[in-house]
C-alpha cells in the first residue's frame, strides 16, 4: 500500500512539474505573430485586384511599383523575409476580410483607416493623409449654385453622387450629403464616366485620384470642376490582424523611425508630391 | 475528481497544507522567472533589471565596491523609487543582443545599458520611449575624406571601411545604412586605432563615447576629422517583454515625467558634463 502511495506521489509530483514546464515554456515562446512570419518565410500583403496608381501599378517592365508596393517591400525586408502581393479584393472592404481570414498578413493598399473597418482589424499610425475631393459636374450643378457652396448644392433630393463601393468616400457621402441619392460604382473609372454623361451631379473621391484624372483629361475642365475639400483628411494606415499585438507594435515603431529619419516624408515626395512615378507608368 | 480525492487521501491536513504552500510558491517563484507585467512587479515589491555586463562608462560602468553605478543605472533607480519597488540587477548579459534575449524570456523584468529602439529587437521586445538621445560622432581619416573628395563622399564611397566597438548604440543603425562596409570591434579604441592605421576610413561612436576617446587623445585630433551628426540621434531606451503592456505604459509615464520635472537633466548633467545633449 506504501508502494502504491509513493508511486502515486510521484505521478502526481511529475504531472505538476510537466505542467509548470510546458505552461513556463509558452511564457518564454517569443510573439507568435511573428515568429508565424519568420516561419512562413514571406509576407503577404493584401491590395486589391484593380491598381490605384501611385500607391500600386505596374510599370513599363509589368512589375507591380508605387509607394506601398515600396514600403511593404521595406516592412518584409526588415522583418528578414521575402514579400508576396496577393492581389484578391474586389474592395477595400474586402481586403479588411482578407487580413481578418488570415489570407493575407497585412493591408498597405492605400486603404483608409475608417473606424467601420477598425471594429475588424487594428490600424498603425497613418503614413499617409489625403484631401478628400469632390468633382462636379459645372452643367448640372449650375443651375442650383447661385453662390452656394458645393455641400449645399449636393445636400439635395436631385443631386446623384458616385462613390467607389468599399471605400472611405461611401461614408463620407452618406454622412456629408444624407438628402442626395448616392449611386455606388465598382471603379473610380465609371464614376468619371458617368459624370461627364451627365448621369451624375458629382463623384467623390480624394485628391490624388482627382489630380490624376484632371491631369490624363485636361479637356474636361470645362465640364468638370474640382473641388479638393477642406476638413478632416482622409488616412491611410496599415491593417494588421487584431491578434498580432507585437506585428502591430513593430510596424508602429517601424513608421516611427521612417518619420523620424525623413524616409517616408521622401516616399510621400516621390508618388505623391510629384508626377515623376507617371513616366514609368504602363 | 478521483484524482484530487486520491491526492487529499495521501497526506495528513499539515503536511498538505505544507506541499500546498510550496505548489503555490513554486508556481510564483515560475510566474515570477517568466513574463512579469507591471501587476507581477508591483505585487513583488521588486524589479528585476538586466543590466549590460560590459563596460560603457559615465552610461553603465562598475564601481569600486563592485556595483553597477552610472547615469543609466542612477535612472533606473529613481524609476524603482518611483514605483516604491526594490531593485536587482542581474549583470550577466555580455552583449546589448543578449540582454533583449533575456529580457525576452522573462527572466529580468526590464533591461537597460546601451540599449536603443532597434527594429530587430523589436520582434522580441517592447521598448520604452527614449529617455536620453545621444547623437553619432563620426571620426574619419583626414586624408582619406581629402582624396574622396569631402566627409560625404568618404561616406558614400564604397571602398572606404567602416568600424565601431560591438554593443555601441549606434550599430542598429550603422549595420542598416553600411551593411558589409562595417567592421565591428571588441572596443572603440581598436576600432580607432585600425582607422589610425589606415586599414578603415570611418569609426562610427555615440558623441558621449567619442568625446571621451578625443578629450583623452587629443593629438588624434590631427589624423581624424570629427563629424556631429544631429540628425542620427540613438535615443536610450528601456526593454522590458512584449507582454507587458502595462509596464512599458508606466515607464512611459515616468520617463514623460522626469523629463518634465528636470531630474533626467540633473543626471546627464551629473554624469555627462559638457558631453550632454
Amino acid at each position: 500500500m506504501l508502494f502504491f502511495r509513493s508511486v502515486r506521489r510521484l505521478l502526481l509530483a511529475g504531472m505538476a512539474l510537466a505542467a509548470g514546464l510546458t505552461w513556463t515554456r509558452a511564457q518564454f515562446e517569443g510573439p507568435p505573430d511573428i515568429a508565424r512570419i519568420e516561419a512562413a518565410g514571406e509576407l503577404r500583403i493584401a491590395m486589391t485586384a484593380d491598381l490605384w496608381p501611385p500607391f500600386f501599378y505596374l510599370n513599363k517592365s509589368g512589375e507591380l511599383a508605387g509607394l506601398d508596393v515600396d514600403l511593404a517591400t521595406e516592412i518584409a525586408r526588415r522583418l528578414g523575409v521575402r514579400v508576396r502581393f496577393v492581389r484578391e479584393a474586389k474592395t477595400f472592404d474586402e481586403i479588411v476580410t482578407m487580413v481578418v481570414e488570415r489570407r493575407a498578413d497585412i493591408a498597405v493598399a492605400y486603404l483608409s483607416d475608417t473606424l467601420e473597418r477598425a471594429r475588424l482589424v487594428r490600424f498603425t499610425q497613418p503614413y499617409v493623409q489625403v484631401k478628400p475631393a469632390v468633382l462636379i459636374n459645372r452643367a448640372l450643378a449650375g443651375a442650383a449654385r447661385r453662390g452656394r457652396d458645393h455641400r449645399s448644392i449636393l445636400n439635395h433630393a436631385t443631386a446623384r453622387i458616385g462613390v467607389t463601393t468599399g471605400t472611405s468616400a461611401e461614408s463620407f457621402a452618406a454622412a456629408d450629403y444624407p438628402l442626395a441619392t448616392i449611386v455606388s460604382y465598382d471603379t473610380w473609372g465609371e464614376i468619371t464616366r458617368d459624370l461627364a454623361a451627365e448621369k451624375l451631379t458629382a463623384g467623390l473621391s480624394d485628391e490624388i485620384d482627382a489630380k490624376s484624372w484632371q491631369t490624363a483629361h485636361p479637356q474636361e475642365a470645362i465640364t468638370i470642376e474640382t473641388i479638393i475639400r477642406e476638413g478632416p483628411p482622409d488616412t491611410m494606415g496599415i491593417a494588421v490582424h487584431r491578434d498580432d499585438p507585437q506585428l502591430l507594435y513593430w510596424l508602429n515603431h517601424f513608421l516611427t523611425l521612417k518619420h523620424q529619419d525623413g524616409s517616408l516624408r521622401q516616399l510621400h515626395a516621390n508618388y505623391i508630391e510629384n508626377d515623376l512615378w507617371k513616366k514609368d507608368l504602363q | 475528481m478521483r484524482l484530487r480525492l486520491s491526492f487529499s487521501g495521501s497526506f495528513p491536513a499539515g503536511r498538505q497544507i505544507a506541499f500546498l504552500a510550496l505548489a503555490g510558491a513554486v508556481f510564483l517563484g515560475l510566474t515570477r522567472l517568466a513574463a512579469a507585467d507591471l501587476e507581477d512587479v508591483l505585487a513583488a515589491k521588486q524589479l528585476r533589471v538586466g543590466v549590460i555586463a560590459s563596460e560603457a562608462p559615465p552610461l553603465v560602468q562598475t564601481d569600486a565596491r563592485g556595483a553597477p553605478s552610472g547615469l543609466e543605472i542612477d535612472f533606473i533607480t529613481e524609476v524603482a523609487r518611483r514605483m516604491e519597488v526594490s531593485l536587482t540587477f542581474v549583470r550577466t548579459a555580455r552583449t546589448p543582443d543578449e540582454l533583449v534575449a533575456q529580457v525576452a524570456r522573462g527572466e529580468v523584468d526590464a533591461g537597460i545599458g546601451q540599449l536603443t529602439d532597434s527594429l530587430e529587437w523589436a520582434k522580441s521586445v517592447r521598448f520604452s520611449r527614449p529617455y536620453l538621445e545621444l547623437h553619432e560622432l563620426r571620426l574619419m581619416d583626414r586624408m582619406a575624406a581629402t582624396r574622396a573628395g569631402g566627409a560625404t563622399a568618404l561616406s558614400a564611397d564604397r571602398s572606404a571601411g567602416v568600424t565601431a566597438a560591438a554593443g555601441s548604440i549606434v550599430l542598429p543603425a550603422l549595420q542598416e545604412e553600411f551593411g558589409p562596409r562595417l567592421t565591428v570591434l571588441p572596443t572603440l579604441a581598436e576600432a580607432i586605432d585600425t582607422v589610425l592605421a589606415g586599414k578603415a576610413a570611418i569609426v562610427v561612436a555615440d558623441n558621449v563615447a567619442g568625446s571621451r576617446w578625443l578629450q583623452a587623445h587629443p593629438a588624434a585630433g590631427l589624423r581624424l576629422q570629427v563629424i556631429p551628426r544631429a540628425d542620427r540621434r540613438p535615443g536610450l531606451v528601456i526593454a522590458v517583454h512584449w507582454k507587458a503592456d502595462d509596464l512599458q505604459a508606466w515607464l512611459n509615464l515616468c520617463i514623460e515625467k522626469c523629463l518634465l520635472d528636470g531630474s533626467l537633466d540633473a543626471l546627464a548633467a551629473k554624469h555627462l558634463g559638457e558631453n550632454r545633449p
